[in-house]
């Protein structure tokens, strides 16, 4: 006889509000459906109330972890509109903090799953790797979370000294290296908890329309940087890493393959940082009459942004679809006959973030 | 013009696909976003999102945002008497999506395997996006 388990809306592994009915036959999961909602807060309403400039501000709140790459993906779209080539030093600062981003997000998730199969010792290693990734974004924009970089036309704040940067990049670099790659990719603990378990087809990521790692676990080779390139990523190449066993183990391998790949992108852009205007001259720009949607490779996966312009100050419309929307979905197919035990990390593998998908 | 582009084109409602730095966009009131669906499918398009916004006071945008070989593709439709036809059983990943406009804009997905409600606080009616944007917001308040 089936039975079902609500878990959540307070989970005790993730500290954000969603809830799950797992409906099981023993301890098998035969179904699971899932509810979002909790933490809605009318963030697409409120930037239509707002100015660009403001709007700038309020997208930054719409993830506290993938804060700059909604900024970055708002400005996308409003450039966009308006026709604003940003100048080339913006395009390379942009793709140091995405890929600064992107590093942190994974260090997270990583220190996250850890966690969740018992490997505390590498939970906290992993977490004190972070905050080394946190010190550098903040020595380069003076916050730890929101970093307030992308304004219409480029970003705020320069890089003054790529070589300290740098240097903080090898040191962490040496770390994965050393220590995070290794017990992610070959470690027998690891692959016990991981391999096999939660496995999502490639038939069923196109189908459920996954993004990001979760969908480049699964086979599928989505990444925006490299099928459409924006800011720098067109001029410093970006190797995607695809893995096609589609189960936590592939997750796990991705993202820690991507961090590498994170921080080869960052070492390259400081590198060959252009000289030259960080942002176009005029400060506030008129974004005119249109409309027009922007992507970008978020940690989590795709990031879309849409607005809709009527060429006032205020836009008409702005559509926010986070990666964790496309991706949730898709843990109803990665559940089905696996262990209710295994439900907390399924759910996780695929690095969700509540308060982004309920904006 | 492509064999994707023909095919479009063919579409009842259908309208001339306008390349912009974002993808193309068609902009069809009247298009049959059900034999788009089928039609983008069978090209294996991949779904993005979908956004809603108030057209009038009774009426809602719908624009269907997919990618095929790394083009975006946008279409915008337009509700009649605020509803339109469900994408969901064609493409799933539409399901939440349908299901969020409907709590936004009070639009009926018509044929939605799954109707309820999905983003909505349930202290709200459906519909609370519905009110105007840009300098009109201004104005309101």
């Amino acid at each position: 006889m089936s039975y079902t388990i609500p878990i959540g809306p307070y989970h005790p592994a993730l500290e954000e509000p969603y809830k799950i009915n797992v409906t099981c036959e023993g301890e098998k999961v035969q179904d699971v459906d899932i509810a979002i909602g909790f933490n809605f807060r009318g963030i697409e309403l409120l930037a239509q109330r707002r100015n660009y400039i403001q709007d700038v501000t309020l997208v930054e709140r719409v993830c506290g972890i993938c804060s700059n790459v909604h900024t970055m993906t708002f400005c996308m779209a409003a450039e966009s509109i308006a026709g604003i080539k940003i100048p080339a030093r913006a395009g390379y600062i942009r793709v140091i903090i995405a890929e600064l981003e992107r590093l942190h997000s994974h260090l997270l998730w990583s220190g996250v799953a850890a966690e969740l199969i018992g490997f505390q010792t590498m939970f906290m290693e992993i977490f004190a790797l972070r905050e080394s990734v946190m010190d550098v974004l903040e020595a380069i924009s003076g916050n730890r979370v929101n970093y307030a970089m992308n304004s219409i036309g480029g970003v705020n704040r320069d890089i003054t000294d790529p070589d300290s940067i740098l240097t903080a990049v090898r040191g962490i670099q040496k770390s994965l290296e050393k220590l995070v790659i290794p017990v992610f990719t070959t470690n027998a603990t690891v692959k016990a908890r991981t391999a096999g378990v939660g496995t999502l087809t490639r038939e069923d990521a196109l189908i459920y329309g996954t993004v990001g790692p979760t969908a480049r676990a699964s086979g599928l080779e989505l990444d925006l940087r490299c099928d459409q390139p924006y800011a720098a990523y067109g001029e410093l190449g970006v190797n995607r890493v695809v893995q096609t066993a589609g189960d936590v183990q592939a997750r796990v391998v991705v993202r820690a393959l991507e961090m590498l790949e994170s921080v080869r992108l960052i070492e390259k852009a400081l590198q060959t940082l252009p000289s030259g205007p960080i942002r176009i001259e005029d400060r506030v720009p008129v974004i005119p009459l249109g409309e027009a949607t922007a992507r970008a490779e978020a940690p989590r996966g795709e990031v879309f942004y849409y607005i809709a312009s009527d060429g006032s100050d205020i836009p008409q419309r702005v559509k926010v679809r986070t990666p964790t929307y496309a991706n949730m979905p898709s843990v109803r197919a990665m559940s089905r006959d696996q262990q209710l035990a295994d439900m907390p990390l399924i759910q996780a593998s695929i690095d969700p973030c509540y308060s982004c998908t309920d904006r | 013009m492509n064999d994707l582009e023909n095919i479009l084109q063919k579409i009842p409602g259908a309208a001339p696909l306008v390349s912009k730095p974002d993808g193309f966009w068609m902009i069809a009131p009247d298009l049959n976003v059900l034999e788009l669906a089928k039609a983008l499918k069978e090209a294996q398009a991949h779904f993005s999102t979908m956004t809603g916004s108030m057209a009038s006071e009774k009426e809602t945008s719908v624009n269907y945002h997919f990618f095929i070989n790394n083009q975006a593709y946008n279409f915008k439709a337009l509700t009649r008497e605020n509803k339109i036809a469900s994408i969901s059983n064609i493409y799933p990943a539409a399901e939440w999506i349908e299901r969020e406009i409907q709590d936004l804009y009070k639009t009926e997905f018509t044929g939605h395997p799954h109707p309820e409600r999905l983003i909505r606080p349930t202290q709200l009616e459906p519909g609370f996006f519905r009110e105007p944007g840009g300098a009109a917001s201004k104005a309101k308040r």
